[in-house]
């Protein structure tokens, strides 16, 4: 699904500016995303955790 | 010149590596030797602006393929000249081995265009091509142009092709795969990535090359048939409306049989080598990293 929504993702984007469209960026925009999307998901859904649980426990 | 083909041709090539090369080969020194030539010649090619001033070649396909220029870039000499000194250098015979697939391929699979490729330099600086589509670097053009007549002839379909090939061998994109076979012939780069970034990173790292070819693949082709409207031509030496540029006219049985030569040379100088300093069975085992 990550390798599906950065394929997406650069390919939007390499249309809209295609200087990104080169061997530097193509290589690295997967690597990136596959390296921080599913840590920004991770820290994301564990603040909305804490949020949750300071809301039960009030 | 070849798009996406430069990225799937690597992935082809690891996977129908004959058996005892398994392990024997870095992945990465075939991707590394697979864009060796068009980093060092294509600069030039598509120029670039500074202040209002184009820099760049004038005649660009001279300068991509043709000699006086960086033709000797797409030779098979010149990737045993590379390959030769990367091992005199740091003594890496997979990397070593790698590099000279990887540049091999590269030249081989650019006599497809008008242009062709030196591939017998420095024997001679004859260009040999097959024509199958016509090159399209052109100094008003710049990468639009070239893009949108590779992605309008049968530069679509040689990538189509080289597209099947991988997908048909799709085991070589698994992380399975990664581990048991890309990583024991490459241990000490892997290693190092792997004390750096997860797993899932390192995979990544991998299929990088492929993620590339595919989605320019798309993009370019997109570019030349959904937001703007160039002919495609599917007819040998098209498109149409790209004015044909040539800087030899050998038979084409002559061209094929010097690049089935070429191509044959390399495999039985890697074969050799490979039977004279490693000749025990390929590495299967899996090596850890992360």
């Amino acid at each position: 699904m990550i390798y599906l929504l950065a394929g997406i993702t650069y390919i939007v984007a390499g249309l809209a500016w295609k200087g990104l469209l080169n061997w530097i960026v193509g290589p690295l925009w997967i690597v990136a995303w596959v390296w921080f999307v599913p840590l920004l998901w991770d820290r994301v859904r564990g603040r909305r955790a804490a949020r949750d649980h300071a809301e039960v426990g009030r | 010149m070849s798009w996406a083909a430069h990225q799937f041709e690597a992935y082809a090539l690891q996977a129908h590596l004959p058996k005892r090369w398994k392990g024997k080969i870095s992945f990465l020194a075939i991707v590394v030797g697979d864009q060796i030539p068009d980093f060092i010649a294509k600069f030039w090619v598509y120029g670039f602006e500074f202040n209002g001033k184009r820099y760049g070649s004038s005649v660009p396909h001279e300068w991509h393929r043709g000699w006086p220029g960086a033709g000797f870039t797409h030779a098979i000499f010149f990737g045993l000249v590379v390959a030769g000194l990367f091992w005199l250098l740091t003594k890496n015979r997979a990397w070593s081995r790698g590099i000279l697939l990887g540049m091999a391929a590269h030249a081989i699979v650019d006599i497809n265009d008008s242009v062709g490729a030196m591939i017998a330099f420095p024997f001679t600086t004859e260009n040999f091509s097959i024509g199958t589509w016509a090159y399209a670097a052109t100094v008003d053009g710049g990468k639009y142009l070239d893009g949108a007549a590779y992605y309008s002839s049968y530069g679509f379909v040689m990538d189509s092709i080289w597209l099947a090939i991988v997908l048909l061998s799709w085991r070589v994109l698994t992380a399975d795969y990664w581990r048991t076979v890309i990583v024991p012939a490459d241990p000490r780069v892997w290693a190092w990535f792997g004390r750096r970034v997860p797993e899932r990173v390192c995979i990544a790292i991998y299929r990088a090359t492929f993620f590339y070819g595919l989605t320019r693949m798309i993009a370019w082709t997109s570019y030349a048939h959904v937001l703007n409207d160039y002919a495609w031509d599917l007819s040998w030496g098209g498109p149409y409306w790209m004015p044909q540029v040539q800087l030899s006219d050998l038979h084409p049985a002559v061209v094929l049989g010097t690049a089935v030569l070429m191509g044959s040379l390399v495999y039985l100088l890697v074969d050799g080598i490979i039977r004279r300093t490693d000749p025990k069975p390929s590495v299967d085992s899996e090596v850890g990293v992360g």
